[in-house]
C-alpha cells in the first residue's frame, strides 16, 4: 500500500517537473522554480488581498464564521475544478489497472492509493487559499490554540469532502464517457465550461468582494441554511465550538466513507466495462487517392483533434479570437460609440486591432508539440517513402489552417465594424497572419531541436515540454515587443502606419529565414531523431 | 535484393551493430537470429532508414539507402517487432494513408485491401478506429499495409508475435508465395522452428557481431537449428 502510494504520488510530481529520464539541465530547473514561484505568487496574491478586503466588514457585521465559510467555498470550489478530470483519469482510465487487479493487492488499496493522488493534489490547491487566509485571520483577529489546533483539523480534513465530490463527478463524466460516441467533443466542450467558469471566477474577483460584503447577512442566512458542513466547519474555527467540528467531521468523513465503500466495491465493474459503443461494420466503398501532402495533412488534423487536451492547449488562441468575434459584433455599437468618442484613437486602431489578433495568436502553440506527438508511431513516417519537406510541410499547414481563420474571421469583423479602408483591412488581417506563420515556424523548429518521445500521455508533450514554454514565451514576448515598442521607442521616429508596414517587413523577413533553417536544420534533424 | 556492408551502429561507445555484412538475395527468405538484445531490431530499423548508422553500406537492388532513401523505401515494406500504429485513424484509413503515400492507385487498393484483409479475417473491423485493436489485429493491419504497395523486399521484426496459429500459417504461406514470385524476405525471429521450416538461409548474431550465415542446411547438417544456436551461445559465452 505505502509502495503503491509512493508510485502515485513520484510519478505525479516526475510528470510535473521533469520532462526526461536524463538529468534535466540546471536551467530547465531554474526556469521551472521560476514558473512555480509565480504561480504561487500570483494565487497567494489574489486570494490575500481578496481576504484582506472581507475580514474587517465581517467582523463589523459580526459575522467572523463567514470568513471561514468563504475560504472553505474557495478551497472546495477550486481543487473541485482543477481536479476532477485528474480524478476521473486516475479511477476510470489508469492504464495500469490491468496489472494492479492481477497483483494480490485488494481493491480498496488500489483505489485508496490512486485517491491519496488526489488527495496529494488537493492539499496543494488548498494550500494556495487556506494559507493567505490564515496568515490576513493572525494579522488582524487574536487567535488562541485552540482555534489553531480546529483549523488545522479543518484544514486536514476539508479534502475529504472535495473528494467526495470529485469522486460522484468523476463517476458521472466516467459513465457519460461510456455510453457516447464523440467523447473528445463532449470533454473538450466540459473542459471549454469549467475553463470558462474559472476565468469567470477569477476575473470577477473583485466584484465578487463587493457583493460578499454588501450582502454579508443575506449570504451567511443562505449558507447556514444550504451548505449546512460548511457552516458547522466555519463555526468550529472562528467559535471554537466542537459540537460544529463534529457535525462538520461527521459531514467529511461519512459521506467519504459511503462512496469510498460503493467504489471499492464496484471499482473492477467500473474500471474494466467498456462502453456499449456500437461496433462500427466496415462496409465497402470507392476508395480516393490522395496527395502525399494532403493525405500527410488529413493525417495530422486526424491526430490533434483525437485527444481534448491536445486541442485544449494548442489552440487556445485560436478559440479567443473566434469568440472574441462574436463579443465584437454583440458589443458593435458600443465599439462605434467608443471610437467615435475618443478620435485619437483613430489613428492607432489599426494597430490595436493588429496587436489584440496577434496576442491572441501567440496562444496558439500547436506546431510546438507536433514532432514529439509521433512518439512511438515516428518510424512510420521514417520507414515509409516520404519527402521530409512534405512531413514538416504538413505539420505547418495544420497549425496554419487551425489558427489562421480565426485571425481573418477578427480582421474582417474588426474592418467592418470600425469601417476600415481596404489597406488597413488587408494589413489587420496579413500582418496577424504572418505571425501565425512565425508562431508556427517558431515552434516545428523548437521542437525538431528539442523533442520529447518519452511520454506516457500526449499531454505530457503540450503540458510539460519545454518547446512548447519557449514558443509561448517567444511569441508572448514578440506581441509585448510590438506592442510597446511603438509607444516606448519608434513613436517620435514614425507614423503608426509606418510602423505597422516596418512589422510586416521584419515578418517577412523573419518567416523566410525561419522557413529556409525549417528546410535545412530542420530536415537534418528530422533524419537523426 | 539486399546487401549490407560492414554495418556499424553505435550508442554512444557501445557498438548495438558491429561491422556486420550479409546480402539477402531475390526469391529468398531469410531468417535473423538471435537473443534478447542481440541488435536484431537495431540492425532492421538502420536497413529501413529509421535509425541512422555509423559505419558500412546498405544497398536495395543497388541503390544506397544513404545516397537515395525514397527509391529505395519505395521498393520495400518494414513491420516493426511491436505494431504502434495511429491509434486515432481507422484500420481502412491508415490502410488508405499508406496507399497514398506509395501512390497505389484506387483500383490497385481496393482489390488488394479486400483480399489481405478478407484472408486475416480482418475486413469487417476496418471500420474500428485502431485504438480498438487488439495486438494480433494491429499486426494483421500492419502485415496488410505492408503488402498494399507490392513491395519487392519485405522486412520483418518478429512478425510471427501475437498472431493467431491461423494467422502465422496465413503469413508463412504468404511469405512463400512471395518469393516464390520474386520477392525477398529478411525477417528476424525467436521461434527458431519457424525460421527452420520457412527460411533458405539464417544468420546468427550475438553482440551486434554476426557469428554465422549461410544455408540451413549448410548451418544445421544433422542437427536442429536449436541445438545450432545453443552451441554457437555456448561456444561464444568461453570465448
Amino acid at each position: 500500500m505505502k509502495a503503491l502510494i509512493k508510485i502515485k504520488i513520484l510519478g505525479l510530481l516526475k510528470r510535473t517537473l521533469q520532462s526526461r529520464r536524463t538529468k534535466q539541465s540546471l536551467a530547465r530547473t531554474i526556469l521551472i522554480a521560476l514558473l512555480f514561484v509565480y504561480v504561487i505568487v500570483v494565487f497567494f496574491g489574489m486570494f490575500y488581498v481578496m481576504f484582506d478586503t472581507i475580514i474587517e466588514p465581517f467582523h463589523l457585521l459580526n459575522l467572523d464564521w463567514l470568513y471561514f465559510a468563504i475560504m472553505a467555498i474557495m478551497v472546495v470550489m477550486f481543487s473541485f475544478i482543477g481536479s476532477v478530470f485528474l480524478t476521473e483519469h486516475e479511477l476510470y482510465e489508469a492504464k495500469d489497472n490491468d496489472l494492479l487487479l492481477a497483483m494480490p493487492i485488494s481493491n480498496r488499496e488500489i483505489l485508496l492509493s490512486r485517491l491519496c493522488t488526489i488527495l496529494f493534489l488537493d492539499y496543494i490547491f488548498e494550500l494556495l487559499i487556506v494559507i493567505p487566509a490564515f496568515i490576513v485571520y493572525i494579522r488582524f483577529m487574536a487567535i488562541n490554540i485552540l482555534q489553531i489546533i480546529i483549523f488545522f483539523i479543518v484544514i486536514l480534513t476539508l479534502p475529504l469532502m472535495i473528494l467526495t465530490l470529485t469522486m460522484l463527478m468523476a463517476w458521472l463524466v466516467a459513465s457519460i464517457m461510456k455510453r457516447i460516441r464523440y467523447k473528445n467533443i463532449v470533454t473538450i466542450i466540459l473542459w471549454l465550461l469549467l475553463f470558462g467558469l474559472y476565468m469567470v471566477a477569477v476575473t470577477a474577483i473583485e466584484d465578487y468582494i463587493v457583493v460578499l460584503i454588501q450582502n454579508g447577512q443575506s449570504i451567511a442566512q443562505a449558507i447556514e441554511k444550504s451548505l449546512f458542513p460548511i457552516y458547522h466547519l466555519s463555526l468550529a474555527i472562528s467559535e471554537m465550538n466542537i459540537l460544529s467540528l463534529f457535525v462538520y467531521l461527521l459531514c467529511a468523513f461519512v459521506p467519504f466513507a459511503l462512496a469510498f465503500y460503493i467504489l471499492s466495491i464496484n471499482f473492477i465493474k467500473l474500471t474494466m466495462t467498456k462502453g456499449k459503443e456500437k461496433k462500427r461494420v466496415y462496409k465497402e466503398k470507392p476508395m480516393k487517392e490522395k496527395g502525399i501532402l494532403f493525405s500527410l495533412y488529413i493525417r495530422e488534423l486526424k491526430h490533434f483533434f483525437s485527444n481534448p487536451m491536445v486541442v485544449l492547449n494548442g489552440m487556445v488562441g485560436a478559440i479567443m479570437t473566434v469568440i472574441a468575434c462574436v463579443f465584437i459584433c454583440i458589443y458593435k455599437g458600443d465599439i462605434q460609440s467608443l471610437v467615435a468618442q475618443l478620435p485619437f484613437l483613430d489613428i492607432y486602431l489599426v494597430a490595436i486591432v493588429c496587436i489584440i489578433s496577434i496576442s491572441m495568436g501567440s496562444l496558439n502553440l500547436i506546431s510546438a508539440s507536433l514532432i514529439s506527438l509521433e512518439g512511438r508511431n515516428l518510424w512510420i513516417l521514417k520507414s515509409l517513402p516520404i519527402n521530409e519537406k512534405d512531413i514538416l510541410n504538413a505539420k505547418l499547414l495544420l497549425h496554419l489552417s487551425i489558427c489562421l481563420p480565426g485571425h481573418f474571421l477578427f480582421g474582417i469583423v474588426t474592418s467592418f465594424i470600425l469601417d476600415f479602408s481596404i489597406i488597413n483591412s488587408l494589413i489587420v488581417i496579413i500582418v496577424p497572419a504572418l505571425m501565425t506563420l512565425f508562431v508556427a515556424l517558431s515552434g516545428l523548429l523548437l521542437n525538431l531541436w528539442k523533442p520529447r518521445f518519452d511520454w506516457i500521455n500526449e499531454t505530457m508533450c503540450v503540458k510539460q515540454s519545454l518547446p512548447v514554454f519557449l514558443s509561448m514565451l517567444i511569441a508572448m514576448s514578440l506581441a509585448f515587443v510590438i506592442g510597446f515598442g511603438y509607444l516606448e521607442i519608434f513613436n517620435d521616429v514614425m507614423s503608426m502606419r509606418s510602423y505597422i508596414y516596418a512589422v510586416f517587413v521584419v515578418f517577412v523577413i523573419l518567416n523566410v529565414t525561419l522557413y529556409h533553417l525549417l528546410m535545412s536544420y530542420g530536415i537534418k534533424k528530422w533524419k537523426s531523431l | 535484393m539486399l546487401k549490407i556492408e560492414n554495418l556499424t551502429k553505435k550508442y554512444d561507445n557501445y557498438k548495438a551493430v558491429n561491422d556486420l555484412s550479409l546480402h539477402i538475395k531475390k526469391g529468398e527468405i531469410y531468417g535473423f537470429i538471435g537473443h534478447n538484445g542481440a541488435g536484431k531490431t537495431t540492425t532492421l530499423k538502420c536497413i529501413t532508414g529509421i535509425l541512422p548508422f555509423d559505419e558500412g553500406k546498405v544497398f536495395i537492388q543497388g541503390k544506397s539507402i544513404f545516397d537515395k532513401p525514397m527509391e529505395c523505401k519505395a521498393m520495400f515494406a518494414y513491420i516493426p517487432d511491436n505494431p504502434d500504429l495511429y491509434e486515432y485513424l481507422s484500420g481502412i484509413q491508415y490502410l488508405n494513408f499508406v496507399a497514398d503515400i506509395y501512390k497505389v492507385s484506387q483500383k490497385d487498393r481496393e482489390e488488394r485491401i479486400k483480399k489481405y484483409a478478407t484472408t486475416f479475417e480482418l475486413i469487417d473491423d476496418l471500420a474500428q478506429p485502431i485504438s480498438a485493436y487488439s495486438h494480433g489485429m494491429k499486426q494483421k493491419l500492419a502485415i496488410i499495409a505492408a503488402f498494399i504497395h507490392e513491395p519487392k523486399l519485405i522486412i520483418m521484426d518478429e512478425p510471427f508475435v501475437g498472431l493467431d496459429p491461423k494467422a502465422t500459417h496465413l503469413l508463412k504461406e504468404m511469405m512463400k508465395e512471395f518469393c516464390r514470385q520474386g520477392g525477398a524476405i529478411f525477417f528476424s525471429t525467436h521461434i527458431l522452428e519457424v525460421a527452420e521450416k520457412l527460411c533458405d538461409r539464417v544468420a546468427i548474431i550475438k553482440q551486434g557481431k554476426l557469428v554465422v550465415c549461410g544455408s540451413m542446411e549448410e548451418i544445421t547438417q544433422d542437427e536442429s537449428l536449436e541445438s545450432v544456436f545453443l552451441e554457437l551461445e555456448d561456444h561464444e559465452s568461453v570465448n
